[in-house]
């Protein structure tokens, strides 16, 4: 009571109490003035000043930079502020890129080494099926053909763990739809490629193709000759009259090895023209052979 | 004590609008009292001088959400409480000063007014920075800024029931320091 009555800030009937009470107690009245005394002497502090200067320097600070430095600032500022770890991994990343464009060396055996070694046409594939003795828990509902984006397989639509159990199944399955549908993002520069490249026969890339994968020559046979290696280039002179093309020639000892491509319904004529260049033995299944056939023929005496 | 004054018709409009002109003559009208404050709560003028700027500084910025619901001065005198008790928490202050010694580089003004004089501002200055930090707030923008109890109520964000009981808990307290110097 003693403060608000310092400050004037009691009402009318509390002052009256207050007064009463002060006429007979001159304890009470001599603490409450030394308490408003107390107060005066608060109240009677000098006012602190500011130091001098302090206007211009706040007018300063608020006052906006010039639009070169905000420009600056904003550009370079956010950069400053990326660790440099972040900065080097951008950096080589973007140099691995900018090396890859820049050499036609490097896209064309990436592009060779995607290209499938037998399959020539796009097969159709089917949406993933998870086999039947494998317990499918219950799967949250898929998302609505709407949200779902257009690019998405069927695979990608399969809930995760359906996806991890049938991952050996579908992993040859997923390289494949890479090959087929290739992204807009890759598919340009692999374009670009193509259109750099001398144009050749279609049976010529054909044949780099099917030899640029690994794995045994489907026909292969021996052809006994007196001279391997004059037979040699009568027989590069037959396979290029067959449509199809020679890949290696070299001497073999005294025998001579060559490995050709020639196509499949061109192979029995083939085989009929060289057997008059010498005595041919061949193992082969003519309706087994794909459509370029791959044949290592040793030429011996 | 200082007087109260009402803010200047327009001038409110005027800061909004962005007017370079009346942002100055905001700092230069309240300077004072914005760097009193703090300086009474923090006890270094340096420090006091930081705070100030950075009152002035967020004004500057942020005028535009003022709704004008209350006086400039009740909402300077909020922003400068607010960084005040937010500085005085921080925990490297702590650690760096003591209470008790928190006014001890402050210079005094010189009014003249002898040697005693000087020694009883100078215990009044030490018991204010000896109180309970929401205490000298408190003591501070009634008794040295002339607020009123509902300005203060506003500024702190506090009941005014809860002004008026650590006012008088903090005027008893410095009772209490100046006892020596009471007749």
């Amino acid at each position: 009571m003693f403060s608000a009555a310092v400050d004037d800030a009691l009402d009318a009937g509390k002052r009256s109490a207050l007064d009463a009470h002060l006429v007979g107690c001159a304890d009470c009245r001599r603490e409450l003035d030394r308490f408003r005394q107390t107060v005066a002497l608060v109240q009677a502090l000098p006012p602190e000043r500011a130091p001098a200067g302090f206007v211009d320097r706040v007018v300063a600070r608020a006052r906006p930079a010039p639009w070169p430095a905000r420009l600056v600032r904003g550009l370079f500022v956010p950069w400053t502020k990326l660790p440099l770890e972040a900065a080097a991994i951008l950096l080589v990343g973007g140099l691995a890129v900018w090396v890859f464009q820049r050499t036609p060396e490097q896209q064309q055996s990436a592009h060779l080494e995607q290209a499938p070694p037998r399959v020539e046409a796009p097969a159709h594939v089917e949406p993933f099926v998870p086999p039947a003795d494998v317990p499918v828990p219950a799967a949250p509902a898929p998302p609505s053909a709407a949200a779902v984006p257009p690019e998405t397989t069927p695979i990608e639509r399969a809930p995760a763990d359906v996806r991890e159990r049938g991952s050996e199944a579908q992993a040859p399955r997923v390289r494949q739809e890479s090959r087929e549908a290739p992204s807009a993002d890759n598919q340009a520069p692999r374009d670009a490629i193509e259109k750099r490249k001398p144009e050749s026969p279609p049976q010529a890339r054909s044949a780099a193709r099917a030899l640029s994968a690994p794995g045994p020559a489907d026909v292969s046979g021996r052809l006994t000759m007196d001279d391997p290696r004059g037979g040699a280039t009568a027989l590069e002179d037959v396979v290029r009259r067959f449509g199809g093309s020679v890949a290696a020639s070299r001497a073999d000892g005294d025998a001579h090895l060559v490995e050709l491509t020639v196509p499949r319904d061109r192979y029995p004529d083939f085989a009929r023209e060289i057997a008059r260049l010498g005595r041919w033995q061949a193992e082969a299944d003519a309706a087994s052979l794909p459509e370029t056939v791959r044949v290592r023929i040793r030429l011996t005496r | 004590m200082r007087e109260s004054v009402p803010d200047p018709p327009g001038f409110v409009q005027r800061l909004r609008a962005g007017d370079p002109g009346a942002f100055e003559e905001l700092v230069r009208a309240y300077q004072h009292r914005v760097f009193g404050v703090a300086v009474r709560m923090l006890g270094n003028a340096a420090e006091a001088e930081e705070i100030a700027q950075e009152v002035f500084l967020r004004v500057h910025r942020s005028v535009g959400e003022f709704r004008g619901e209350a006086k400039l001065s009740t909402w300077l005198y909020a922003i400068t409480s607010r960084l005040c008790l937010n500085r005085l928490a921080s925990a490297e202050r702590r650690h760096r000063r003591a209470g008790a010694e928190a006014l001890a580089d402050v210079p005094a003004s010189d009014t003249g007014g002898g040697l005693e004089h000087d020694e009883v501002e100078t215990a009044l200055r030490q018991a204010i920075a000896a109180l309970p930090e929401e205490r000298r707030i408190v003591v501070v923008l009634r008794d040295v800024e002339g607020l009123s109890y509902d300005e203060i109520a506003t500024a702190l964000n506090l009941e005014p029931g809860t002004v008026r009981s650590r006012l008088h808990r903090a005027r008893l307290d410095l009772k209490a320091k100046l006892e020596r110097f009471l007749p």
